[in-house]
């Protein structure tokens, strides 16, 4: 089906180092699922617009070696008719769809291809049969939560009945029953013959159903391995590698926690609702000094929703928000925590990464060896004069850590510090997290991942519709 | 499984002529008659589309512009200040920009498939079609990055409450502008990936899912339309009376 | 290797729409809080501003696509805005604007001042559109006025008081002289941003 022979491809005019691929030489059969995965900035995501076509024909480059799809050179097919047998979805729905409705994008692609009204009807209802998507149809996207939007994605990539479908990171942004979801529709896809090459950092959800995992670094495949002896890969082993596990670490509670007020952070009967629509009902929680609460729940719970109104970022209807046992307006809850959000891209302002420890501040505030000390603790002492959008995820995100570090202020509330994160960077984020808590600060986690749940929370607290189910101590 | 034939009654094609003429008979109409007329037939379009919830917001919001006309127009005539001339001269622009603008927004519910088929059938460059359909999209994600980029920043110190935000201005807007735009480059770069990917291109058919047919209905309507603008400006500038008003 | 088409590809044609998108939202948006000043101060600054401010936006466009197309697209968003709000005049001024913005450029793509002609005629025209909107626009605004019970003397005064802000050379030529003033420095601005930001961040 594919295949790519003595492959290498540079961004640019060839002297750009970075994202570069080298002597990449991959044959995939008919019907087999690869499951690509390797440290950030391996070059996986390279990897997979090469087979869709996107470098060189969109993202411009020197691409040498040869690459082959179903037997024809595959550089002379025009990015538009690849398409048609390779379906591409990203990793970010949000950026991805070009109209307003979910079934104008599911087909999107079909009207662009020349297919006939009927063809077209026909190829919408198998799609959305498959893909089970027949409750989202006629909805505005923008309305849609993050697992609803990536399953139109791929319903969008579907409708054209590709031969091989690329996905590159599709779980980053999903909750855990999205997740599970994402799964079922994968192996569907799969056992119905479509070859699917998944760039990922999850490996669990996929584990029962890839044929091979293919490990990139630096540009290069380092190893292939079928799927028994990636799954006999060893804990150590895989993390020797920069991976994830193939299996989420199960979530062990200890006793109850109970609300006090002389927490960091406390807050009773929290109640907001948005459109009539309830959003947080009687919440409450309590986040001791010194100690990471780690919140989840579905998509949809209301955990960004507490969050903000933690933050003062939204105004609660009812209820009141303590911090160090006093009451807390907006204004005070604001000033008193530092809210790191999932996208780093809104967060960062400066031209410099030592620049942007001065943003807000005084320049007597804080001097340059202290700025140097918060980015070794954070693994970026070498970053100081690089610009901060340049910087890979990870790194983005402990410098956030180490903005928070350096801010002063004792409550710290991150959304989903670690979606689109490898294994390393999830470890190192875990670490740094740990080290945050022993400074006493009080540390208040949205997480699907209970890879880093295992690593570095203390407590869980869970959601469902907009009320708080539990809060437990963990270990 | 119910697929609408459109997300609105009529063709794109005759929101957008109606936009149009109602641009220039909105220049042009001299009374406050001729005014409200043609804000009259723009607000039937969409009651005709069922939305008659928007329909009674814009009719307040015509009312309210029409409110600040008339309570500015004493304060005109009798200090003609600078504030008064302003305020009287953008409430009326505005109402009379409200006609074309209320076929866009008619415009902008038809489905992106659709809208490109009718504007690649009127034979116009698919440039056009493409990029009208990239503004629709636009404008809910930008509200959006705006929102974040101003919640985050609070957290920074930057751009907090009303005096702090005064006296460092050009640092919140360096701090609001600069990721905002890297944001929307990127936007823009990876949402042309994904389209491109997708067979959207300058040169080529697009076929519309739903149905793009110029029926008779819609014929009949875009010929009332624009026969209910010539006859407002006709009465308003006295063609019917054999003279000049 | 940077792509080197003349004629603007898709990817180009989204960048411009997007970007050209936000330097209208913010044109618009800085006017409506200026009304409550004299006319001229707001119409002096609600161009200074955008000007000033969106020449990093423009400098950045015309970095990633200098291609054909490119400097129409432009003027054209900010036309478009103009039909819906009811001035066509405006949109087919802005219209001609992007054609010879466009005409400017030949044999100058890529050139980093020579880009700079194009924004300072686009910026003039923002300038000069509410004269040449008021010129189309007179006769129907003193009627509405006389409609609305004003007697026609007043009506005729009031309305030409008002125009006499945007016709009064002195007034036009120091419109005109703030015009090409805010778009040079917004260009100064972009181009110095542009290396600091936007190519350090890996955008441009």
């Amino acid at each position: 089906m594919i295949r790519l022979e003595h492959l290498s491809f540079q961004y640019g005019a060839g002297t750009q180092r970075e994202g570069q691929l080298k002597d990449i030489s991959l044959q995939v059969k008919p019907g087999e699922f690869i499951l690509l995965t390797g440290k950030s900035g391996c070059g996986k995501t390279t990897l997979t617009r090469v087979i869709n076509g996107l470098c060189p024909q969109f993202y411009p480059g020197v691409l040498t070696g040869s690459y082959f799809l179903d037997g024809r050179d595959a550089a002379s097919i025009p990015i538009g008719e690849l398409g048609s047998i390779i379906g591409s979805v990203f990793q970010d729905p949000r950026s991805q769809f070009f109209a307003t409705n979910t079934t104008d994008e599911i087909v999107l692609g079909m009207e662009n291809a020349g297919f006939s009204r009927e063809q077209m009807l026909s190829r919408f209802r198998q799609t959305v049969a498959q893909v089970g998507v027949e409750n989202l149809l006629e909805r505005p996207l923008f309305s849609l939560s993050s697992g609803e939007k990536q399953r139109i994605a791929i319903a969008a990539a579907c409708a054209v009945q590709p031969k091989v479908l690329v996905l590159d990171e599709p779980s980053a942004n999903l909750d855990g029953d999205a997740i599970a979801r994402l799964s079922t529709l994968l192996f569907r896809l799969k056992e119905a013959g479509t070859t699917i090459i998944l760039s990922e950092h999850r490996l669990h959800y996929v584990k029962d159903f890839f044929d091979r995992m293919v490990i990139m670094d630096n540009g290069t495949i380092t190893t292939v391995f079928d799927r028994e002896a990636a799954l006999s890969l060893t804990e150590e082993k895989l993390k020797s590698l920069g991976l994830r596990l193939f299996h989420e670490p199960a979530i062990v509670h200890g006793k109850r926690l109970v609300s006090t007020e002389s927490a960091a952070v406390s807050a009773r009967q929290i109640s907001i609702s948005f459109d009539g629509h309830k959003v947080l009902d009687e919440a409450a929680l309590c986040a001791p000094e010194g100690k990471i609460l780690a919140m989840m729940g579905s998509n949809g719970a209301g955990k960004s929703s507490f969050c903000r109104v933690l933050t003062g970022l939204y105004k609660q209807q009812v209820g009141q928000v303590y911090i160090k046992g006093k009451p807390a307006k907006r204004k005070k809850r604001t000033v008193s925590t530092f809210f790191v959000q999932q996208d780093t891209d809104y967060q960062l302002y400066a031209a410099t990464v030592e620049d942007e420890f001065r943003v807000g501040k005084r320049p007597r505030d804080i001097s340059k060896a202290q700025i140097e000390r918060f980015l070794e603790d954070a693994g970026l002492h070498d970053m100081l004069g690089r610009h901060p959008l340049s910087l890979s995820g990870g790194q983005k995100q402990r410098l956030l850590l180490a903005l928070a570090a350096a801010s002063g202020k004792e409550i710290l509330v991150l959304d989903e510090p670690t979606s689109g994160l490898d294994g390393q960077n999830m470890r190192v984020t875990a670490g740094l997290l740990k080290k945050l808590a022993a400074q006493g600060k009080s540390v208040i986690l949205i997480t699907h991942d209970r890879e880093l749940l295992s690593e570095a929370a203390d407590s869980l607290l869970y959601m469902d519709k907009g009320k708080v189910v539990y809060h437990r101590a963990l270990r | 499984m119910n697929v609408q034939a459109n997300h609105t009654s009529l063709d794109s094609r005759v929101y957008l002529f109606l936009l149009l003429a109602g641009a220039v008979a909105g220049m042009y109409a001299r009374s406050e008659a001729a005014m409200l007329a043609l804000f009259v037939v723009a607000v039937a379009f969409h009651v005709l589309d069922r939305r008659i919830g928007k329909a009674l917001q814009y009719a307040f919001g015509y009312l309210f512009l029409w409110g600040i006309t008339e309570a500015t127009l004493a304060w005109v005539s009798a200090t003609a200040s600078g504030m008064a001339l302003s305020l009287s001269n953008m409430s009326m622009s505005g109402r009379r920009a409200m006609v074309p603008l209320l076929f866009a927004l008619l415009l902008a519910k038809t489905p992106v498939g659709s809208l490109m088929a009718a504007l690649n059938n009127m034979r116009l460059p698919k440039a056009i079609s493409i990029g009208t359909a990239t503004m629709m999209r636009f404008f809910p994600t930008l509200a959006q990055e705006y929102r974040s980029i101003r919640n985050a920043q609070k957290f920074r110190g930057v751009g907090v409450g009303f005096w702090n935000t005064l006296f460092h201005l050009p640092r919140v807007f360096s701090c609001l502008l600069i990721p905002l735009i890297i944001r929307i480059t990127k936007i823009a770069e990876e949402l042309s990936a994904s389209v491109t990917v997708r067979g959207v291109r300058f040169c080529g058919e697009v076929t519309s899912f739903r149905p793009v047919r110029f029926t008779k209905r819609d014929m009949a309507f875009l010929v009332c339309g624009m026969a209910a603008f010539v006859m407002i400006l006709s009465f308003d500038y006295g063609l019917w009376r054999g003279g000049a008003a | 290797m940077r792509n080197e088409r003349k004629f603007m590809g898709l990817k180009d044609l989204i960048l411009s729409v997007l970007l050209s998108l936000l330097m209208l939202v913010i044109a618009v948006a800085v006017v409506v809080p200026l009304a409550v000043l004299d006319i001229l101060m707001a119409s002096i600054l609600s161009l200074m501003i955008p000007a000033t401010v969106c020449g990093m936006i423009y400098v950045l466009m015309t970095t990633k696509a200098p291609r054909i197309g490119t400097y129409f697209t432009f003027s054209f968003v900010f036309g478009a805005f103009y039909v819906i709000s009811g001035s066509v005049t405006t949109a087919i001024l802005f219209c001609i604007t992007g054609i010879i913005g466009e005409l400017t450029m030949i044999g100058g793509r890529g050139k980093k001042w020579r880009a700079f002609v194009p924004y300072l005629l686009h910026w003039l025209t923002y300038t000069y559109a509410a004269t040449i909107q008021f010129l189309f626009m007179r006769d129907a605004v003193v009627q509405t006025y006389i409609s609305m019970g004003m007697d026609e003397a007043t009506a005729l005064s009031t309305v030409d008081m008002y125009g006499a802000i945007y016709t009064a050379p002195a007034n036009m030529l120091l419109c005109g002289v703030c015009a090409v003033a805010a778009s040079l420095l917004g260009y100064f601005i972009g181009v110095k941003l542009l290396r600091k930001h936007f190519a350090a961040a890996g955008v441009a």
